[in-house]
């Protein structure tokens, strides 16, 4: 498909050219001076310039614009496959002391990374990333507060469950808002 | 030359949870064994005991709570805190979290 285009867009070109052929041969609607004056020209290459070098510059920003917000969205997803994973142990109801250490420790960071960058960023300034910090604080605390069993397993009681079970779900929602901020 | 605690290498890269009973590289394990030594060993020389957190696999927050709450018990909330600098550029917030257990140690 991709190759026949080239030729779709040179047919569409020369009909182009045979209709204005037609128009400006057959129809007297318009008169054409042979002569322009000097600023005449100027004025039109200047604006001509003006034209291309806007449409150059808007097509950039809006392009790193794009891209700048792409990243963003991936870096959040990353943060969410975490939170998919204390979610996974909390459906098992256990927490293997050592993973759910590092997990805790793996996704603060990544917290951490997301806020610098989002505050060098140009599009996604208006992101407060703090949110996510204290709810994964503050759940962090919930859960490796308490003593593994000798499996080496954080066991939750069923309302402890339902807690982390809520907290991991408003997380997720504001990540969820943060896209949405993001492409907005 | 300044009373430094390193937990990965001077105890270990994965510490545990709260008490002897719960595994190894305990809290408690961890006051009994460096931090009240080395804090005593800093008050003794007039110095600040450092503590860097960083390299290792993750923290429970049994551990560090059980090791600076029996630190802030013995010593008293206001003297550890003083004599005490953390380094934590992984983690900046355990800082905030391990102050909170210091001073919460002493209201209970």
């Amino acid at each position: 498909m991709k190759t026949k285009l080239p030729y779709i867009y040179a047919f569409g070109f020369f009909c182009l050219g045979i209709s204005i052929g037609v128009l400006f041969c057959n129809w007297t609607f318009f008169e054409i001076e042979k002569k322009i004056s000097l600023d005449s020209l100027i004025e039109l290459l200047i604006t001509s310039i003006i034209g291309i070098y806007i449409a150059k510059t808007i097509q950039n920003q809006h392009s790193v614009s794009r891209n700048e917000k792409d990243f963003f969205i991936s870096e959040i997803k990353g943060v969410k496959k975490y939170l998919d994973e204390l979610s996974h142990f909390e459906d098992l109801n256990t927490f293997p002391f050592e993973t759910t250490k590092t997990t805790f420790k793996e996704l603060n960071q990544n917290i951490l990374l997301l806020d610098s960058l989002i505050k060098e960023s140009n599009s996604c300034k208006t992101i407060d990333i703090s949110i996510i910090s204290n709810y994964v604080r503050s759940l962090r605390r919930y859960v490796t507060s308490k003593s593994p069993n000798s499996s080496g397993n954080i066991i939750l009681a069923t309302s402890e469950k339902r807690y982390v079970e809520s907290e991991i779900l408003k997380m997720k929602k504001e990540l969820f808002r943060f896209i949405l901020q993001i492409n907005s | 030359m300044q009373t430094k605690i390193k937990i990965a290498e001077d105890f270990s890269p994965t510490p545990g949870a709260r008490y002897y009973k719960d595994g190894p590289f305990s809290g408690e394990a961890f006051y009994d064994s460096l931090l009240s030594i080395k804090f005593k060993e800093a008050i003794s020389n007039k110095e600040k005991l450092v503590v860097d957190l960083d390299s290792t696999e993750g923290y429970a927050t049994s551990f560090l709570d059980e090791a600076f709450r029996r630190l802030s018990l013995a010593y008293g909330a206001k003297k550890v805190w003083d004599n005490l600098q953390l380094i934590s550029i992984e983690e900046p917030d355990w800082i905030d979290e391990i102050k909170s257990y210091i001073f919460e140690a002493n209201e209970n």
